[in-house]
């Protein structure tokens, strides 16, 4: 299952109070559902998927199914809760058809940027600096969010689902492997080098600018 | 390769294979014997200890921005052009 953000009823979160009440309704026409929670599905689609296309796409396979599904919608979750969860099951399949099609196309053959971090002899190359801990307070995090999206987006696309699954969704291993088809040691592998690169764009791009060093 | 040569191996291991199971230890647990390694490694090696922190600061981060608490706002909260949205309802009159 995807860990993802669950839905809170009793918390005002101010940048969704808008459409709180959207949330919490329960089975509206379907013709209305675009209007009613396709941003908010589209936005959690886009936070996993990154590319709009992929995300749109995610979601109309979501809406589409929810509509042929709409029967066995139980009036006790709210319905943006129903359709975000028929969301969650898109992304894992969307994420599966991906990773299929990557292991057709490729072999593993090692990774030229992550062996670049170290010398022939398995030296670290540079030095790097102390890092601040994560990002704290909301503007920070927006900012992070950003620097973290852009180093994810450099990755190579299987290296970058298996640490969007991995760290964002926050999925066990074994979750990983059994979505993507893989194996352990290849998600080793993926993972180590995903954070051996995101380690130096991040410390390029965020960690190690002059004004976050040193807190 | 017997029990003592892998004890070598393992005591000899440069920064690139420690790295490796550092990031490793993050998702399954190391065997004693690679624990052990990476231990001792670490008490001698600053690089490496800065790489294991790194990775523990990463994570936090991309928890922090993952959790259900954070929503980003304003101009970077993506939202579905009218295109899309039209394309979704027309999808939903079939």
């Amino acid at each position: 299952m995807v860990a993802g953000p669950a839905e809170s009823d009793t918390v005002d979160r101010t940048p969704v109070a808008r459409d709180d009440r959207a949330a919490r309704r329960s089975a509206s026409d379907p013709v209305d559902w675009v209007d009613l929670h396709g941003d908010a599905m589209y936005r959690f689609a886009i936070l996993r998927v990154r590319e709009p296309d992929a995300a749109e796409e995610v979601v109309q396979e979501a809406l589409v199914s929810a509509l042929s599904a709409r029967k066995e919608f139980s009036e006790r979750s709210s319905e943006r809760t129903w359709l975000i969860g028929i969301l969650k099951h898109k992304l894992i399949d969307h994420f599966r058809r991906n990773a299929a099609a990557l292991r057709r196309e490729a072999g593993d053959e090692g990774d030229a940027a992550a062996d670049a971090v170290f010398t022939d002899r398995g030296l670290w190359k540079a030095g790097s600096r102390r890092w601040s801990g994560a990002p704290v307070g909301n503007l920070e995090k927006v900012e992070f969010w950003s620097a973290l999206n852009a180093c994810v987006s450099l990755l190579p696309s299987c290296m970058a689902d298996a640490f969007r699954l991995r760290e964002l969704e926050q999925m066990s291993g074994d979750e990983v492997c059994s979505v993507l088809g893989i194996s352990s040691n290849n998600l080793w592998a993926l993972l180590h080098r995903a954070r051996l690169r995101l380690r130096q764009c991040l410390e390029n791009n965020w960690f190690g600018k002059k004004e976050r060093r040193a807190r | 390769m017997t029990p003592v040569r892998e004890i070598i191996r393992l005591l000899n291991l440069p920064c690139r294979d420690i790295a490796a199971l550092i990031s490793r230890s993050q998702d399954e647990t190391l065997s004693r014997s690679r624990r052990f390694a990476v231990r001792l490694h670490l008490s001698y090696c600053s690089a490496c200890r800065r790489y294991r922190k790194h990775l523990v600061v990463l994570r936090e981060a991309a928890r922090a921005v993952a959790d259900s608490s954070f929503d980003p706002e304003g101009d970077l909260a993506p939202q579905l052009s009218d295109e899309a949205r039209e394309r979704l309802r027309r999808s939903l009159r079939r």
